[in-house]
């Protein structure tokens, strides 16, 4: 994403914008996807954020990549809705046990742990864990954002940010290599 | 473990997730990998699993078909949607109004119905 064009999106450049949103849609939807679970809401979400990124693209100051600026927004408006929506329906939340019964079935594990993991059965597993590891860790782990920053949208410490992020790799490598539990 | 002072396969393991992403373990934690027959495979375990989620990022998941049009509409209609917002915060008391309004109607309008039912029964 080059600079020249958040600049041009700055002052109004409509056609820049079309272009910067055509170059990052696609990223901001699968963060929205992997944080909220449902097309729907992810696809409401992705607006929301991308009409925070417009109102607030003059405080970009270029400190950052301009994809962790737009994670991050994206990140808060899917946090957001995802509270909006806990409190519709309570009911939400899972236990541990529950995330480990739903176990997407182990990654091959005889042979060497080196060999490249099956991207859907991770991306099954990660859906499967409990929201509070879950966006922690596609935060950390898919879309690079510091643990200060995660704290900073999940409105936590980060020592609990950081405890999140911990618990939910461990709780990803139970359920991608299962069989060698020992 | 031959020393009480090293660090026990349980407790390195406990800390592994924190170095999944490739930051350097603690000298405690390479002495026992070093030593250890098992928990290296753990460490590459952790590894591996965090090497393939970073590459999730650029697997797109497919977004709806009209999305891309409405956020690219977005400068054009993000004052529209600021001019419907700030109207619906300033009268919410007064649509808050008419929609009490509009229920004690529709409470009368049944009580009424109710009440004329038993009348024509009785």
């Amino acid at each position: 994403m080059s600079l020249e064009l958040v600049e041009s999106c700055k002052k109004g450049d409509e056609a820049a914008w079309g272009q910067l949103v055509e170059a990052t849609y696609r990223e901001v939807y699968g963060l929205c996807l992997r944080i909220l679970r449902d097309p729907d809401d992810a696809a409401e979400a992705t607006q929301d954020a991308y009409l925070k990124a417009w109102r607030a693209l003059g405080g970009f100051r270029g400190d950052s990549m301009f994809s962790t600026w737009l994670y991050r927004v994206a990140a808060n408006s899917a946090i957001s809705k995802l509270r909006g929506r806990k409190r519709r329906r309570e009911h939400e939340a899972q236990t541990d046990e529950e995330t480990l019964a739903q176990a997407p079935g182990s990654a091959s594990t005889h042979g060497s742990a080196l060999a490249s993991l099956d991207r859907e059965q991770l991306e099954q597993a990660l859906r499967s864990l409990a929201e509070h590891y879950r966006v922690a860790v596609v935060l950390r782990d898919v879309y690079g954002l510091s643990i200060e920053e995660i704290a900073k949208e999940m409105k936590i410490s980060e020592t609990a940010a950081k405890v999140r992020v911990h618990r939910g790799r461990k709780k990803l490598r139970d359920l991608m290599f299962e069989d060698s539990n020992e | 473990m031959s020393e009480s002072t090293e660090m026990t396969c349980a407790e390195v393991r406990e800390m592994l997730p924190a170095y999944a992403n490739g930051d350097q373990p603690s000298l405690a934690v390479r002495r026992h990998l070093s030593r250890c027959p098992g928990c290296p495979e753990e460490m590459a375990r952790y590894r591996a699993l965090v090497t393939t989620i970073r590459t999730l990022e650029s697997r797109t998941m497919d977004p709806p078909a009209e999305l891309l049009v409405s956020l690219s509409r977005i400068p054009s209609e993000a004052g529209r949607i600021d001019v419907i917002r700030v109207h619906v915060a300033r009268n919410r008391r007064a649509y808050a109004g008419g929609a009490a309004v509009a229920l004690a109607g529709a409470a009368g309008a049944a009580l009424w119905q109710v009440r004329r039912q038993r009348l024509a029964a009785a």
